[in-house]
């Protein structure tokens, strides 16, 4: 009998499902992973399970007993851990103390030194080498890791969910927490992987059940299928038609990369590993992968965000620009349009106006030594409000505050901010995210329009389909590093979906 | 003050006069740092310590009993931090914005009842508690007459003082208040109940900053007056980060406040040469300068007055 | 649509607090009627009492000001308190020690002094947020009680006037002294200064690309940075020019209503400062409007107290509880909306 079943879960947010009539189950002793691409639902039901969400509809049976958990304590008190991907410690205490916090059952004293007995007993039991009196600010991410589990191990579970464990990871450490699952399966306990990449899957896993689009497509023995299969149920859509149809030949090498890295503080691996790439005149190169894979850190490090840890050149055509701020990069024809345009984007208070301004509101037209000229700012306003078919709020037209537009309009903003007749080389990175049917199309076609007019595109998105129907060419990131480029008629679902998977060998992208 | 200032009565009568000058900060500044420890900065304090003074003194005065008056005030401490937490901790509020109105309305508050109550035309005094000097302990030198030859309020002040102490340093109770302050995340995903304990430890902030104001009316002075805290709040504060969110190290910087407060006041008397403000400046500088240095290693709860929204950003 | 609800909500603020102002007189045993016509004769009923209004409304509508200007670029200054005595002991020192300057440079050398020296002090909490991180919250009220005890040593050392003894200054030299608008009334030319410091901080704050920088680092620190608008810029002009406003209220009080230097002579302006900003929302346009109704607020309330035994502090308690209210209403209407999106 399963350890777990969770039938028919269903949940939806803002009136579209993430979960839809999802199946699962786990049986004690066995590794399960959960593959799926960014939104395929994974997270959201590992969430459920833990307390976290309430389902809308469907069951769960913990131990052949009907439960329903409507907080991480319940779920715990249940016998389910979980490590999630953002570490829940506490920098400033010990490893022992994050260990001990919330446990229900220590003595309102704590006995402090059988309890750090009973914490390397454990640790030696697993595999799971800590320091009980480290600072765990002063920890690995390797190490912090294995306090998490450390963490959940502690208090009598029977299943442990991980989500995502190995993007922080090296490999050697990696290896090691494979090993200690290996340990957890013998003794008895059930593991469910959250992850994508399924080079990991194939050797360590004993079932996986793949999600798509907040739906389960299969559940499988991984004695019984191999990777290409998987990648097919795992990104499985029919090739779009593109709405990008060649047309202009790619031109002259526009930006390029050099061997470019970028280091993060306090960890060993880069986000960015190396990365060499070309984009050229008329041409947009998507960029695909699942998000985390060191997309974010590629866009910054080109656009000029990042800038102390970044290792290697980039150019935009004859001009170098390593290591300049972000203003000259602008200047030189850079333009970007971030993942979170509320956060990153925009300036959500002010008006439409003020927003359009954000790079150009020191130079003629708008502003005069330092004095803003009202005129020229409304004139522009008004100029883009129609370019772009931004609608307003209600009658207040340039003057509405962003953050009253919906997320199609918003975007909008930024578009006709970025894009400027000396704008030669736009970012758009996942430029599609939380918008409608209508302002989908619209943002697709104004990118295409760009590449027409001699522009070079870099598109990052976690949508497939939306790097299908728009780029020349595609480059497929993971583990910070390109996994491989290909030309879009070259382009299978089953050569993508390895590479995003981490299955294909490591290939440079170079023009 | 003709005493020699080497001589040892000096010094002893300087402690002395230094512990009750601290006894105010040691009782804010310890309510206060269980507050910030679980994240909530509470900039009212001034107010909770005004409130405290004049509830209990009224108390005191009205009922005849300075015990009475005692729990009063620590009564309209806790009312001033209970509308802190509402607004900051359930409400998610700016918590300076919250803490400086409710300073004023403390201020005003007080000062307006106590101007209804001088409307009487009564004599308002209390009686004031008596010193109570410990048996063999008063008679040790130097220590023995600050430490253990006062009133009943800063004996209790100091036991509270191991009682946090323990609590912070070895009970679950303490880990999971401290560990709010730093990650709720994590105290929430361990299954702590970061809200209520926020409230709780905001309650326990105004009862013993109520605590501290009484301590002004009730064992030094037996009278009230306008603003009488005259920013001992802030001072709590400030005695929170020199002594690096720990109940010993408020204590230490109670002292050191305290000390700077009855050194002033001496030196006035004895000598003109040197103002006495430079020497009051000097716990602040010294304040500051602690935040400078242990700027790299801060001991200063990471999640400090942001207010926690479970799922949010 | 929203201007009517606007309305609507402050006019309703005020009757509320005539609610409450109702009930505070009546506790105190007073009729309310009587209660309120002296407030109102309190303010309106003499020249004199009526400039009054604009004499105590002038410190205030600078640290207003100050408040505002740092809150709305996410400087959290406390410290005007401190910069204001800062401001003032920089002019005295100028003022008093620079005899040898003809009266019209001294003065204006006095003024820029002022703000300098509280535009420095401010500087400080804003380095060391920048620079370590520390919150200026705590640092600009630490800073507040050194300049406080600085003051005092300066009254009693290098500053003091060496015939009396007491803590003070010299008198400044009648010549420097600000001038009265208005024979029999205390209203000086420190008012129209205020004025003119309002419109001008609006005009920076709306219509200058330094108001622009700095609204947007208030407003979202990362797209400043995404966009290549330095945070720190942004921070230092403003912590600047908000510290340097709190200096020249310091400037002003000093020499035109006390005309020597000593302690004390603050009124906690600094700290109401804060909460005048907040009441004007941190527009620079509604500070004077809010400095100016707590000022008369002040003086009807000191006339009620003289003659009706109304307790003046019931000002304070309004002041704090519409602060309060406030931050209720936010609360619950954010409430409203998280159950409108479920």
């Amino acid at each position: 009998m399963a350890l777990l079943s969770m039938e028919d879960i269903s949940i939806s947010f803002y009136g579209v499902y993430a979960n839809e009539h999802v199946n699962l189950e786990v049986e004690a002793g066995e590794v399960h992973a959960l593959l799926g691409e960014n939104g395929a639902g994974k997270t959201t039901l590992m969430n459920i399970l833990f307390g976290i969400y309430q389902a809308e509809s469907g069951r769960i049976r913990w131990n052949g007993k009907e439960a329903r958990f409507s907080s991480p304590e319940e779920a715990i008190r249940a016998g389910i851990g979980m490590v999630h991907q953002h570490f829940s410690l506490v920098n400033a205490k010990t490893v022992l103390d994050n260990i001990l916090l919330g446990y229900e059952k220590a003595p309102f004293f704590l006995p402090r030194k059988k309890l750090r007995r009973q914490v390397l007993e454990l640790s030696d039991r697993y595999g799971l080498k800590v320091d009980p009196d480290a600072l765990v600010g002063d920890l690995s991410i390797g190490e912090k890791q294995r306090v998490e589990i450390l963490k959940a191990l502690f208090r009598d579970i029977q299943l442990l969910i991980l989500d995502e464990p190995t993007a922080v990871l090296t490999p050697g450490e990696t290896d090691q927490l494979f090993q200690v699952l290996r340990q957890l399966k013998q003794k008895g306990f059930a593991v469910i992987l959250i992850t994508h990449r399924m080079s990991e899957i194939m050797g360590n896993a004993d079932r996986v059940t793949v999600l798509r689009d907040g739906k389960c497509v299969g559940t499988l023995r991984t004695a019984d299928t191999d990777a290409q299969a998987l990648s097919r149920l795992m990104v499985g859509r029919d090739l779009t038609p593109a709405a990008n149809d060649g047309g202009e030949a790619a031109g002259a090498p526009l930006l390029k990369m050099e061997h470019v890295s970028v280091y993060r503080s306090g960890r060993k691996r880069p986000a960015l590993e190396d990365v060499t790439l070309t984009v050229r005149e008329s041409e947009i190169l998507g960029v695909a992968g699942v998000e985390g894979n060191g997309q974010k850190e590629l866009a910054e490090a080109i656009v000029g965000i990042r800038r102390r840890r970044v290792k290697g050149r980039i150019h935009l055509k004859d001009q170098e620009l390593t290591g300049t701020p972000v203003l000259e990069r602008t200047r030189s024809g850079m333009a970007y349009v971030p993942d979170d345009r509320q956060h990153d984007a925009l300036v959500t208070a002010m008006d439409i106006g003020d927003n359009l301004l954000l790079h150009d509101y020191s130079r003629a037209p708008f502003s005069r030594r330092r004095v803003f000229r009202r005129a020229a700012i409304q004139q522009n306003a008004q100029a883009a409000m129609e370019d772009y078919r931004i609608r307003s709020a209600g009658s207040l037209g340039a003057k509405s505050p962003v953050r009253l537009l919906s997320g199609g309009n918003q975007q909008k903003v930024v578009l006709a901010r970025e894009i400027t007749p000396e704008a030669r080389f736009i970012v758009a990175s996942q430029p599609t995210r939380g918008l409608d049917v209508s302002a989908t199309a619209f943002v697709r076609e104004k990118l295409l329009e760009q590449k027409r007019l001699g522009k070079g595109v870099l598109l990052i998105s976690a949508d497939l389909e939306e790097i299908l129907a728009l780029s020349d060419r595609i480059a497929v990131m993971y583990n910070g590093s390109i996994a491989g480029v290909l030309d879009r008629k070259d382009a299978t679902m089953e050569n993508l979906g390895l590479m995003m998977g981490g299955m294909a060998g490591r290939k440079e992208a170079i023009a | 003050m003709s005493d020699n200032m080497l001589s040892l009565a000096f010094w002893t009568a300087l402690l002395a006069s230094a512990v009750r000058m601290a006894m105010p900060l040691l009782y804010a500044g310890l309510g206060e740092m269980i507050s910030e420890r679980s994240g909530v900065l509470n900039i009212g304090m001034e107010g909770v310590m005004l409130c405290g003074a004049f509830f209990s003194f009224a108390a005191a005065y009205y009922t005849g009993s300075l015990w009475v008056g005692l729990l009063c005030g620590m009564a309209g401490g806790a009312m001033i931090s209970l509308i802190h937490g509402l607004l900051c901790v359930r409400g998610k509020q700016n918590q300076t914005v919250s803490g400086l109105a409710l300073n004023m309305l403390a201020l005003g508050l007080t000062s307006y009842l106590y101007k209804l109550m001088c409307n009487t035309g009564a004599h308002l005094q209390t009686a004031v508690l008596p010193k109570v000097s410990l048996p063999l302990l008063s008679r040790l030198p130097l220590l023995g007459e600050a430490f253990f030859s006062q009133d009943a309020m800063a004996y209790i002040a100091l036991l509270l003082l191991i009682v946090i102490f323990v609590i912070y340093r070895f009970t679950r109770a303490g880990l999971s208040l401290s560990a709010i302050g730093e990650n709720p995340m994590a105290a929430d995903a361990a299954g702590i109940q970061v809200e209520k304990r926020q409230m709780l430890c905001c309650l326990l902030g105004g009862l013993l900053g109520g605590a501290g104001g009484a301590y002004l009316t009730l064992a030094q002075l037996g009278l009230f007056s306008d603003n009488m805290t005259a920013g001992r709040g802030y001072i709590a504060l400030a005695a929170v980060i020199l002594g690096r969110y720990s109940p010993t190290g408020v204590f230490l910087a109670a002292m050191l406040f305290g000390l700077a407060n009855a050194a002033q006041i001496r030196l006035q008397a004895a000598t003109n040469a040197i103002p006495v403000q430079a020497l009051a400046m000097l716990p602040y500088l010294i304040t500051l300068v602690a935040l400078l240095l242990s700027s790299g290693r801060s001991r200063e709860p990471e999640a400090l007055a942001k207010p926690y929204i479970r799922g949010g950003r | 649509m929203k201007k009517a609800s606007a309305l609507r909500r402050i006019l309703l603020y005020i009757a509320l607090v005539l609610l409450a102002a109702t009930l505070l007189v009546v506790a105190s045993g007073a009729s309310p009627v009587t209660a309120f016509s002296v407030f109102l004769k309190g303010i309106f009923g003499s020249k004199n009492s009526f400039c009054e209004v604009f004499v105590k409304g002038t410190p205030l509508i600078l640290t207003g000001l100050a408040c505002a200007v740092a809150f709305k670029t996410g400087f959290f200054n406390i410290g005007a308190e401190g910069q204001f005595y800062m401001g003032a002991a920089a002019a005295a020192a100028v003022a008093l020690r620079c005899d040898f300057l003809p009266v019209v440079p001294r003065v204006i050398l006095a003024f820029a002094a002022g703000f300098l020296a509280g535009g420095l002090w401010s500087l400080i909490a804003a380095g060391m947020k920048l620079r370590f991180g520390i919150s200026e919250i705590i640092v600009t009220i630490m800073l507040n009680y050194i300049a406080i005890n600085f003051v005092g040593v300066a009254v009693r050392t290098f500053l003091q006037d060496p015939s009396s003894g007491l803590p003070q200054s010299e008198r400044l030299a009648a010549a420097a002294v600000l001038p009265r608008l208005l024979a029999g009334t205390r209203v000086h030319l420190g008012f129209p200064i205020a004025l003119a410091l309002t419109a001008l901080v609006w005009f920076i704050m709306e219509k200058t690309t330094w108001g622009y920088e700095m609204r947007v680092v208030g407003l979202n620190p990362r797209a400043a940075q995404v966009s290549g608008i330095s945070v720190a810029g942004g921070v230092v002009r403003s912590a600047v020019l908000s510290g340097g406003l709190a200096g020249l209220a310091g400037v002003i009080e000093f020499m035109a209503i006390q005309k020597k230097l000593l302690e004390g002579f603050s009124a906690d302006c600094g700290y109401t400062g804060v909460l005048i900003a907040l009441l004007a929302a941190n527009k620079p346009q509604l500070v004077p409007v809010a400095a100016l109704v707590y000022a008369a607020a002040q003086v009807g309330a000191a006339a009620m107290q003289r003659e009706a035994g109304v307790p003046s502090a019931m000002v304070s308690i309004l002041i704090g509880a519409v602060v309060i209210s406030i931050l209720a209403r936010a609360w619950l209407s954010s409430r409203r909306k998280e159950a409108a999106h479920v």
